[in-house]
């Protein structure tokens, strides 16, 4: 049939989470995988090397030069290349590695007079993977939402344009916002947060207003605080002002009446707390707005 | 003797691996090791890490079997905080546990492994789940509604997909509700006959497939799981580790693991072997807890093992037989789901208890599906990590693999150069493990497969990448 497509999906550096992601969708899958061809993928077929595709769906960033080298070639080969997941799109988790360089997490592990024989060579930091390739769409979250895998797989299929989303988590959460004045900010270690009320309102660090929603607000209904795994809105992301600690500090300034000062005075751990997911995406490093460019590892890019 | 013939990547398994051959100056194969080539760092970048955070950034390092990770990690803070939970914030954890060994195992057994089994003779184009799916719809949608019981429970309990948010330090952010349990006991229904019948199939595949049982990954070894009360438990329990023999060597408490297991290098590994003390190599995963097991107490779980022990004596060591007790520990998966469920207590809403945060040392043991899991973590007064270590299932099984590999290539690797079908068996050695690279690569990250054959000087002589 010619109006078949052919698929490739492929992980980077990643923990096969977005693969399991679409595992998940069981039947659904391999009945789309079975009207279509299925042409590379190493996590379910047996095919070795990278083939020529229609749509190819991409988790993990690159970690190291192997990474880069078999993105390219998936890319050259192509029509369209999808970034799967937050790993892809931001560098994800394993971003926060470029907090550190890569001699101090080797020794780490290894001890301080390890010498790697043969294997691939780290990359200096963890980039997504439209710093080396172009990418046509986008498909955050850890892992991204399965209704919204399951939509936009589907409007691809269809040969249309995937639905675009940029709203902040807030604008699918059911909690209120209630102003305090001066209230401690709280940790979910020793805490449960009241039932109803904005997180971020009762004093709990919550990303959810400068986070890209679709996951249906899960983690915040569930009395989790967002910690941003689908990334940044437009906003947060594109205007030079705007960052999502800049952000957030204000806001919680603005519920509590504390000044922004004495709220970043008192904040226990920026890089694991705003940056879990996005510390390696360069875009961020770059604004004054934000604290990245404290945290990672400095080198010249 | 210049020519080369790549794997790369070896398939249908949970991230990538390599393999060497090694032959001596005679030209006979002397070693095989199964080497982890990439790296991700993740006991560096957690330090600093507030401990509220560590379960959900650790569960990240694996998207295959998140939920012992962040189970894992958050006993090891409620050990440094002295945090206990409600009775029945553990069922649900328990339950929670049982959740990804369904979906875990039903992955590797019909996503991943058994098309080696099923379709021993086909070519490698339909040798995976597709192929199956074309040959046999009935029997994949089937397997695929067993994993979706798994993963309605991950999803329920877990209240995020993929990656846990429900557990949490001291409990579990929201009960379990009535409708919910009671959409789950609906959903179970129809799992229990699925199950039956893929047991059917299970003792057919072992039966024509007895060759390959026999041959492939033939070694015997000690083995080390968690155990309750003589019978298999996932989520707590004492870890027990026997000889090849069957007999006891030791059984502590998982707080004393690093008393009793040390971990050695090899100069040619990024994944370091875990070993008892004592020198003893082990294996760890669904063949050894079956092993270790006096008894399993759900019905269908032990007609299972009988069957089981009346072909393959206590303790069975062939390496593909990890692909039986896999099954085993399924069927105990369903029925103790079913039975927990079932417990009143289960929807109750005594799920939290609060935590003290304290400066401490704390670890946290649970069985993964591949096997033991550790995580310890030392945390400073703010309850923030100065030191984490993590020592996943699949390192445990590293000397399994090796083993494992050499036993079986030195019987099927002659002179020449192996075929597809020959490079296949010595990756089916390693599906049988169900290795979960991603886990492995916490610090090693992910690597391509390939086969080398090195000559004693380490000089590569050949490469085979697909």
């Amino acid at each position: 049939m010619s109006d078949q497509l052919k698929i490739s999906t492929i992980p980077l550096d990643s923990c096969c989470g977005c693969h399991m992601a679409l595992v998940n969708m069981g039947t659904d899958l391999l009945d789309i995988l079975a009207a279509n061809v299925l042409v590379f993928s190493p996590v379910l077929m047996d095919k070795k090397s990278i083939q020529p595709c229609t749509v190819a769906l991409v988790e993990g960033g690159v970690r190291n030069h192997e990474n880069a080298e078999k993105l390219k070639e998936l890319r050259q080969k192509a029509d369209i290349l999808i970034a799967l997941g937050t790993c892809a799109s931001f560098g994800g988790i394993s971003g926060m590695g470029s907090a550190f360089t890569t001699l101090e997490l080797l020794s780490n592990a290894y001890g301080a007079d390890f010498s790697p024989e043969d294997l691939p060579v780290l990359e200096p930091r963890v980039t997504p993977i439209d710093a080396h390739v172009a990418v046509d769409y986008y498909i955050p979250g850890c892992p991204p939402p399965i209704g919204l895998l399951k939509e936009t797989l589907g409007s691809l299929l269809a040969g249309e344009k995937p639905r675009r989303v940029d709203l902040p988590v807030c604008a699918e959460c059911k909690r209120t916002v209630k102003k305090h004045l001066q209230p401690e900010l709280k940790r979910l270690a020793d805490n449960l947060p009241e039932p109803d009320e904005c997180l971020l309102s009762q004093g709990f660090i919550c990303l959810g207003s400068v986070s890209r929603c679709g996951c249906g607000a899960v983690c915040t209904h569930a009395g989790v605080p967002c910690r941003g795994c689908r990334g940044p809105i437009d906003r947060v992301f594109i205007e030079p002002t705007h960052g999502i600690l800049h952000d957030l500090t204000r806001r919680i300034s603005h519920f509590t009446g504390s000044k922004v000062s004495d709220i970043e005075s008192r904040l226990k751990d920026t890089l694991h707390t705003f940056y879990r997911y996005t510390l390696s995406v360069p875009e961020m490093r770059r604004k004054d707005a934000e604290q990245i460019h404290q945290l990672i590892w400095r080198i010249k890019v | 003797m210049s020519k080369t013939v790549t794997i790369n990547p070896v398939t249908r398994i949970e991230g990538h691996g390599k393999i060497t051959l090694v032959r001596d100056e005679l030209g006979n194969l002397s070693d095989v090791r199964f080497c982890v080539q990439e790296f991700r760092g993740f006991e560096k970048f957690c330090e600093g890490t507030l401990a509220e955070a560590l379960p959900s950034i650790t569960s990240r390092i694996c998207g295959i079997c998140p939920i012992p990770h962040n189970l894992a990690s958050i006993k090891a803070i409620e050990e440094c905080f002295g945090t206990v939970i409600t009775p029945t914030a553990g069922m649900l954890r328990e339950l929670l546990a049982l959740g990804q060994f369904i979906e875990s195992h039903m992955l590797s057994l019909a996503l991943l492994s058994l098309p080696d089994l099923v379709s021993r003779d086909s070519k490698p184009e339909h040798r995976n789940i597709l192929g199956m799916y074309q040959a046999n719809k009935e029997a994949v949608k089937k397997a695929l509604e067993v994993r979706s019981f798994g993963t309605a429970i991950c999803g329920i309990l877990g209240r995020s997909p993929v990656h846990p948010i429900g557990p949490r330090i001291g409990g579990f952010v929201l009960p379990l509700s009535a409708d919910e349990a009671k959409q789950l006991i609906e959903k179970a229904a129809p799992i229990g006959p699925a199950l039956v019948w893929f047991g059917q199939l299970m003792r057919t595949l072992f039966e024509k497939n007895a060759d390959y049982i026999e041959t492939l990954g033939d070694i015997e070894t000690s083995y080390m799981g968690l155990s309750k009360n003589g019978t298999l438990s996932f989520y707590d329990g004492d870890i027990k580790v026997i000889k090849e023999s069957g007999s006891l060597i030791a059984n502590f408490k998982p707080s004393a693991y690093f008393d009793f297991i040390e971990e050695k290098v090899e100069n040619w590994s990024y994944m370091k072997f875990p070993v008892l003390k004592t020198g003893e190599r082990f294996r760890v995963g669904p063949l050894a807890r079956v092993n270790i097991a006096d008894t399993i107490p759900t019905p269908l779980a032990a007609q299972e093992l009988e069957w089981f022990r009346s072909k393959w004596p206590r303790p069975a060591h062939k390496t593909l037989c990890y692909h039986y007790a896999r099954f085993i520990e399924l069927l105990y998966a369903f029925e103790r789901a079913v039975q927990l469920l079932g417990t009143p207590g289960i929807t109750g809403k005594d799920i939290f208890t609060k935590p003290e945060i304290k400066a401490g040392l704390g670890v946290g043991v649970v069985e993964a599906p591949r096997g033991t899991l550790v995580h310890r973590y030392e945390l400073d007064e703010e309850g923030k990590a100065v030191k984490v270590d993590i020592i996943v299932a699949t390192q445990h099984n590293n000397y399994g693999y090796n083993d494992a590999l050499k036993a079986t290539a030195l019987k099927i690797i002659g002179d020449g150069d192996p075929d597809e079908n020959t490079l296949n068996k010595l990756e089916m050695v390693v599906r049988a493990y169900d290795p979960c690279l991603s886990c492995a690569t916490h610090a090693q990250g992910q690597s391509p497969w390939t086969v080398e054959l090195l000559d004693s000087s380490g000089v590569r002589l050949k490469e085979w990448r697909r």
